[in-house]
């Protein structure tokens, strides 16, 4: 059930909201459990099978939880944490860990059959999440400890399929709160408004970016020569898609649950408009790459002894954070890369040189550079295996040639170069100019002052019956093609 | 409560109001967004109103293959017209091994085509050439100026699915469907229902198929609203076919000069039922012995075969192919 698809639209979201604000009135607790069971159903429907996973895990979280808070008990927290990490690994990096068993040894005879196991969906959000309580638990953070509130916070159903990874202490004590349980209509609307913005951004940019990107990279062998502009038009059709996808999927997430009085974590902050790498990972998925800060690289050491000792950590914290999207070679060198890059941005603003190009018109460059190595990136992040990297590359370094557009279209004929020429206007148009979600009141509010000659009835209104006809719109265009990239991780 | 709260109330209540009236409008919508014909799904017109009522003859499946091109007696080359191997069928019966090429797959019958055919191995020494009449000019004359095409098809052998005898009437729940369509359906289906002046303003509006009264219409058709006729806009667009198309159907002659070739024009849809055309083209065409004149056997033919077009496509219906193969065969066998 994609929150973009009829059935959750039209039947699933309208019936919890109703239920679960008439159950509120009556009881906060019944409504809280209503929505954990409403959040299982949402996850069911994607597979049945993986429900009782999903249950187990936080069941057996929860007592481990209770426990490792009340005896601060080291070992039970490592054992706990080996459980997590055991069960995410065979799900996700079993048959990764065959594959590459049976590759290394290059034997038919002995080779390891591959386990008939399907990765359930969310895994590695619900898992992560779960591990931040148990170490939140062993030092002491874990506050509110209502099972309820515990089952709601993993399965809430806004975030539990593609995050953003929550917090427990972010989450938790929103579930205790009466007024959460109320019809808050400024919070509504502003939902409505999030919500509609992140199914603009997913169905009229993400999906025929992704038709772009996907008639591109599934076309790359080992033996193709991409010329410069097929190659940065499929690069850049990837890195607008990923980002409208992604940023559009949690600007829906964050709409609906702000429908239930619920403020989801900031996940994105117009990542691509950082004018450094590091600038790009305070940006781009928030909510994971804090959890990376906290959880890993902070215990591993952080920066607190030494710069070589930093490095390393960085480079085992983003390999880890590669490996963490798919069981596959190529996100582990995105995460390589990305280390390498955060490393080489760190050390050069420990120069005395970079402190020369602080000036405001430098920025453009550094923006433009930031923008290029992402694009860069990316690619390793898209590719199916190792063989496309270099055909790609070579590409975008203008190593085949610069041959026209028109003589040789590296996309399907039906996809036309124009239609892409304008996408990739308006993304940029959004990049430059567009508001993140977590900003959008202010300057709904800012708006409001500016045309304050407009009677306030009017605009608001107005608005509404807009923002229905624009809702519409978008959902009237939901076709064939509707992936959602971050499903998979 | 502050007055901008109450009026913040009110713009969520009348959102609300809208999306709850929108809920079944759109569940209910969704039923009337399956289409199986091309002309009902790009005119938004129900199934049930223009599909059609009376069983076609049923087609053995097994008959249904295009042979490799090594093994093809007569090699078929033609548009959605002929990619159904239905036609060919007739063919097939008497006997005759047919491989089966679509426009897309070879491009254009260019200067060097002949080369080519050889090259792909195929031994017949009959093609049959088919182009519908709205795309014949611009198809033929893009062939006539042609020097080199693409290389044929090695894997020419491939099998085709029967047209269903009898479709399914009733609306069916389509998930992946866009509501609006569904919305669109039903509204066209309810207008045509109160005034017949309806057509009009469809076809001013529609991009995709046209709809028109068609005098005795049930006569041709069995569909339930088979007074009325849909057509496909483009049509409209096209002048009657011409003498220059004749000429660049002899430029194609000469490059095929040691094979057998039958040019089979298929009339549009319009051009049988509902727009007025001379059709000399067709007399032009049969007088020099270079294809069947089915203009003038359509013509004839369309009050004995009902819904010889589907009432709900641009394409033939089973009966209409049939009559199609048969009209080919008889070419065959006198010339």
């Amino acid at each position: 059930m994609l929150f973009n698809s009829y059935e959750f639209l039209f039947a699933y979201l309208p019936i919890v909201f109703v239920v679960f604000f008439a159950l509120a009135k009556k009881n906060n607790s019944t409504a809280a459990g209503f929505l954990g069971l409403a959040s299982l159903i949402f996850y069911g429907w994607f597979n049945p099978n993986s429900v009782p996973l999903l249950l187990a895990s936080i069941s057996i979280n929860y007592l481990l939880g209770i426990k490792i808070s009340e005896h601060k008990s080291k070992p039970v927290l490592i054992l706990s944490l080996i459980f997590n990490l055991a069960v995410l690994s065979f799900f996700k990096y079993a048959n990764f860990f065959i594959g590459n068993i049976n590759q290394l040894f290059s034997s038919t005879e002995h080779a390891i059959t591959p386990l008939d196991i399907a990765l359930p969906i969310g895994i590695s959000f619900f898992t992560f999440t779960q591990i931040a309580f148990l170490v939140d638990c062993y030092q002491g953070k874990v506050k509110e400890k209502n099972f309820v509130h515990y089952l709601l916070f993993v399965t809430y159903f806004p975030h539990l399929i593609a995050g953003p990874v929550l917090h427990h202490a972010q989450m938790m004590p929103q579930f205790a709160k009466k007024e959460t349980y109320q019809l808050n209509y400024e919070k509504i609307s502003l939902g409505v408004i999030i919500f509609t913005m992140g199914l603009a951004k997913k169905i009229l940019l993400a999906n025929p970016f992704g038709e772009y990107a996907d008639s591109f990279f599934n076309g790359i062998t080992a033996l193709s020569t991409p010329s410069f502009a097929n190659a940065w038009l499929g690069t850049l059709a990837y890195t607008f898609q990923i980002y409208f996808d992604f940023s559009g999927y949690t600007d829906m997430a964050i709409g609906i649950s702000l429908l239930f009085g619920i403020a989801l974590p900031i996940n994105f902050n117009a990542p691509y408009r950082s004018t450094n790498i590091i600038e790009f990972w305070r940006r781009w998925h928030i909510s994971l790459s804090t959890f990376l800060k906290d959880y890993l690289y902070i215990p591993l050491g952080g920066n607190q002894y030494g710069t070589t000792r930093r490095h390393i950590n960085l480079m085992i914290t983003m390999l880890l954070g590669g490996l963490w999207h798919g069981a596959n070679w190529t996100f582990v060198l995105w995460g390589f890369a990305h280390g390498a890059l955060l490393s080489i941005n760190h050390a050069w603003q420990n120069t005395s040189i970079s402190q020369h190009f602080t000036k405001r018109w430098f920025k453009p460059a550094f923006w433009l550079i930031t923008f290029i190595l992402i694009c860069f990136t990316w690619v390793l992040f898209r590719v199916e295996n190792f063989s496309q990297i270099t055909p790609v590359y070579q590409g975008l370094l203008g190593m085949n040639g610069f041959t026209h557009l028109k003589l040789e279209w590296g996309f399907a004929p039906h996809l036309k170069a124009s239609q892409l020429y304008n996408l990739l206007g308006a993304a940029l148009m959004i990049i430059y100019l567009g508001k993140p979600s977590h900003q959008i009141q202010e300057y709904l509010n800012q708006l409001h002052q500016r045309i304050n000659f407009l009677p306030v009835k009017l605009k608001l209104y107005g608005l509404s019956i807009g923002l229905f006809l624009f809702m519409m719109y978008c959902i009237n265009q939901v076709g064939s093609y509707n992936p959602f990239l971050y499903f998979q991780f | 409560m502050t007055l901008t709260s109450k009026l913040i109330k009110k713009a969520c209540l009348i959102f609300g109001v809208l999306f709850f009236i929108a809920i079944p409008l759109v569940w209910s919508s969704l039923f009337f967004t399956t289409y199986q014909g091309d002309l009902t799904r790009i005119g938004k017109w129900l199934e049930s109103d223009f599909g059609w009522q009376e069983a076609q003859p049923t087609i053995k499946p097994e008959l249904l293959v295009s042979s490799s091109i090594e093994d093809a007696d007569v090699l078929a080359i033609g548009d959605s017209f002929s990619e159904n191997l239905h036609w060919q069928i007739v063919l097939t019966q008497h006997q005759l091994k047919v491989t089966t090429l679509t426009w897309s797959q070879i491009g254009d019958i260019c200067e060097d085509f002949p080369d080519k055919l050889r090259d792909s191995g195929f031994k017949g020494n009959t093609i049959i050439i088919e182009s519908i009449e709205r795309i014949a000019d611009r198809q033929l004359k893009s062939s006539a100026n042609c020097k080199t095409g693409i290389s044929i098809p090695q894997n020419t052998h491939r099998i085709s699915k029967p047209i269903p005898a009898l479709i399914n009437p009733s609306p069916q729940f389509n998930i992946q469907g866009q509501f609006i369509a569904g919305l669109e359906t039903m509204l066209h289906s309810a207008a045509i229902r109160l005034s017949s002046s309806y057509t009009a303003i469809h076809n001013y509006r529609s991009k995709g198929s046209h709809i028109y009264p068609i005098q005795n219409g049930c006569e041709y058709f069995s569909n339930q609203l088979c007074q009325y006729g849909l057509f496909f806009h483009e049509d409209y667009e096209q002048p009657e076919l011409s003498s220059q198309t004749l000429a660049n159907l002899e430029i194609i002659n000469q490059r095929l000069k040691a094979y057998k070739v039958i040019w089979v024009i298929v009339p549009n849809k319009s051009s049988i039922y509902q727009r007025e055309i001379s059709g000399q083209f067709w007399v032009d065409l049969n007088n020099q012995k270079m294809g069947p004149n089915l203009y003038n056997s359509m013509q004839k033919e369309k009050l004995a075969i009902k819904d010889m077009y589907a009432p709900n496509d641009t394409h033939l219906s089973t009966s209409g192919y049939l009559f199609l193969g048969h009209q080919i065969q008889d070419w065959t066998d006198h010339f």
